[in-house]
């Protein structure tokens, strides 16, 4: 707690700032995110909220639309948009209407879809609002279980849809290693994959890992796990007693924040043969590195009383040794209930390819 | 931390830098569906943006403002704001006179960013790594004030830890960076930071908005 005058609180001395948090949704934990990613939670997390709040059964049953769009558009000019402040408190019905919103869903203007089909919904977006490239979400009320479609080159590419889930009774470490794979698979596995602003490689052709590779692995991570549960929030570098975790998966209550899951720890090490600074790193460095992971992601699930807990290495050394880099900690893993997986990094899509097609 | 007079000390410098705060608040305050942003509302937003800025790790602009009996008033925001409509930089609606709390006189209007200006202005100034940064800290501001009707927003002051303070009377100066370091708005919004029940930390985005929830809380029914 900050201490002195700064902690003096002034006119607030004596607030009760708990209540506030507890009554709160968890927004802005992902302000570092991209915007889409954000628009997807904070709708998912209104639409929790509001669920919560008034029922399933309460509101229309018509989907309800929303735009990252904030600015509202009309598509009649008898129509005035009415903005909504507070919207993440719940209170607003969201179902049938026509949401414009900015990334952080805490406010938004809507108009009243009539009662018209889906075919004609597309429609209005579309054509008449001239918006079918804007990034959109729809939450169906009709489905058995809560889900929102996310359209990430809006409603002109019905194609392009994700499904997500927004209530999970568990997240099962299987399914976060599946959404993992994902991440692997398309921002990850070779330099070719990677963003020029995230390159995990300072040198690819030397094997030699950029300084911050273990946090650009850490974001990458966050954008898609955010992305794939978009309910809940990824936390990362939290202090704990045992030092400070990677990530986090965190579930609130939507309506009071005191109540929470704690779905997953994921201890990260990046495998590196090399140092950024050149220097070779001693295999017996690198075994010692993944038995602490084990030994942290355990500390760590305890402590914050997390359902389970992982060691996710990401292999950026010269050979493709699988899970060998495991064999010294197999049996304390067991002990300790920590579940391991490594997930290889290809210094060049050459040695991805052939890798892949077996002839190495 | 900027500290005395900057216009006196730093000229030119300086308003360049209160001009490009200005064009990024009303960019922030247009991705966050915010604008036309009327006049007192747009001071609003800039004062919290300097008594907010250390939850963010940013210097302060303007650690002090004169208390009035309404919103806070920066008369060198206005003069820069004038001079970029002037330039055709910023757009201007909804005029009109209104006499304000202190009986006098002023020009009340509405102000968005003309785009195909303001647009390149903004694509030199992320150019910028320091300029990235205080983007995205007025941004998720401006996302968090979002939340606020135009109505509280134009009267978030009143409840705000610094600005509202009793002990400072209106006339006299609110200051929380510039002799005095008091400032009690950036306190209050740290201190959410440990205060999660999950035992989890506050990242500064979620204690800029649950600064604005608590100040939301703590207003009058309209």
């Amino acid at each position: 707690m900050p201490k002195g005058r700064h902690a003096e609180l002034g006119p607030w001395t004596g607030d009760d700032f708990v209540e506030t948090i507890r009554t709160t949704s968890a927004i802005g934990v992902d302000s570092d995110l991209p915007d889409e990613v954000r628009f997807i939670a904070g709708v998912a997390k209104l639409v929790r909220r509001r669920i919560a709040e008034a029922g399933e059964k309460v509101d229309s049953p018509r989907p309800a639309v929303f735009l990252l769009e904030p600015i509202a558009r009309p598509h009649r000019s008898d129509i005035v948009p009415k903005r909504v402040p507070m919207l993440d408190n719940g209170l607003t019905a969201v179902n049938g209407r026509l949401w414009f919103v900015s990334p952080v869903v805490v406010a938004g203007s809507y108009v009243e879809l009539e009662d018209c089909d889906d075919v004609e919904l597309f429609r209005i977006v579309t054509e008449e609002l001239q918006l079918g490239t804007v990034p959109a979400v729809v939450f169906d009320p009709r489905t058995q279980i809560p889900e929102v479609r996310f359209y990430p080159k809006g409603l002109s590419t019905p194609e392009m849809c994700e499904v997500l889930r927004i209530n999970y009774a568990s997240i099962r470490l299987e399914t976060i290693f599946e959404v993992i794979d994902r991440i692997y698979k398309t921002c990850l596995i070779t330099p070719e994959a990677q963003e020029q602003a995230g390159k995990l490689w300072k040198d690819s052709t030397k094997h030699l890992p950029a300084e911050k590779a273990e946090i650009t692995v850490q974001l990458y991570l966050r954008v898609g796990l955010q992305g794939a549960f978009p309910g809940c929030e990824i936390r990362t570098e939290q202090k704990s007693m045992p030092g400070r975790l990677d990530l986090e998966i965190e579930e609130s209550d939507p309506i009071d924040r005191s109540r929470f899951t704690r779905h997953a720890i994921l201890e990260l090490k990046v495998l590196r043969i090399y140092r950024s600074s050149g220097t070779l790193v001693p295999e017996k460095d690198i075994l010692d590195w993944v038995e602490s992971g084990v030994k942290q992601a355990a500390a760590y699930r305890d402590e914050r009383g997390a359902r389970a807990a992982a060691l996710c290495c990401f292999d950026m050394r010269r050979e493709n040794t699988g899970e060998k880099c495991f064999t010294r900690v197999k049996g304390l893993a067991k002990k300790h209930g920590v579940v391991l997986k490594v997930w290889f990094i290809y210094a060049t899509s050459k040695q991805y390819r052939d890798a892949t097609s077996g002839s190495t | 931390m900027v500290k005395g007079n900057s216009r006196e000390h730093n000229g030119g410098s300086d308003d360049l830098r209160r001009r490009i705060r200005l064009i990024l608040l009303l960019d922030a305050a247009e991705n966050a569906g915010l604008t036309p942003l009327p006049i007192l509302n747009l001071h609003t937003i800039a004062y919290m943006s300097n008594v907010l800025s250390p939850v963010w790790d940013m210097p302060v602009l303007e650690g002090k403002v004169l208390k009035r009996r309404g919103n806070p008033f920066y008369p060198l925001l206005q003069y820069d704001l004038d001079r970029l409509v002037g330039m055709g930089v910023v757009l201007i609606s909804n005029i009109s006179h209104v006499l304000d709390q202190d009986q006098r006189w002023r020009l009340e209007g509405s102000y968005c960013l003309h785009r195909p200006l303001a647009d390149r202005i903004l694509q030199r100034i992320e150019a910028f790594e320091d300029e990235r940064k205080l983007i995205s800290y007025i941004r998720e501001l401006s996302y968090a004030l979002s939340a606020l009707s135009a109505n509280d927003l134009e009267r978030a002051t009143t409840e705000d830890a610094t600005y509202a303070d009793p002990i400072i009377d209106v006339g006299n100066v609110v200051d929380f960076a510039e002799w005095d370091e008091m400032n009690y708005s950036a306190n209050a919004a740290r201190h959410f930071e440990q205060l999660l029940p999950s035992g989890a930390r506050a990242t500064r985005g979620e204690m800029l908005h649950l600064y604005v929830h608590h100040l939301y809380g703590r207003l009058p029914s309209a």
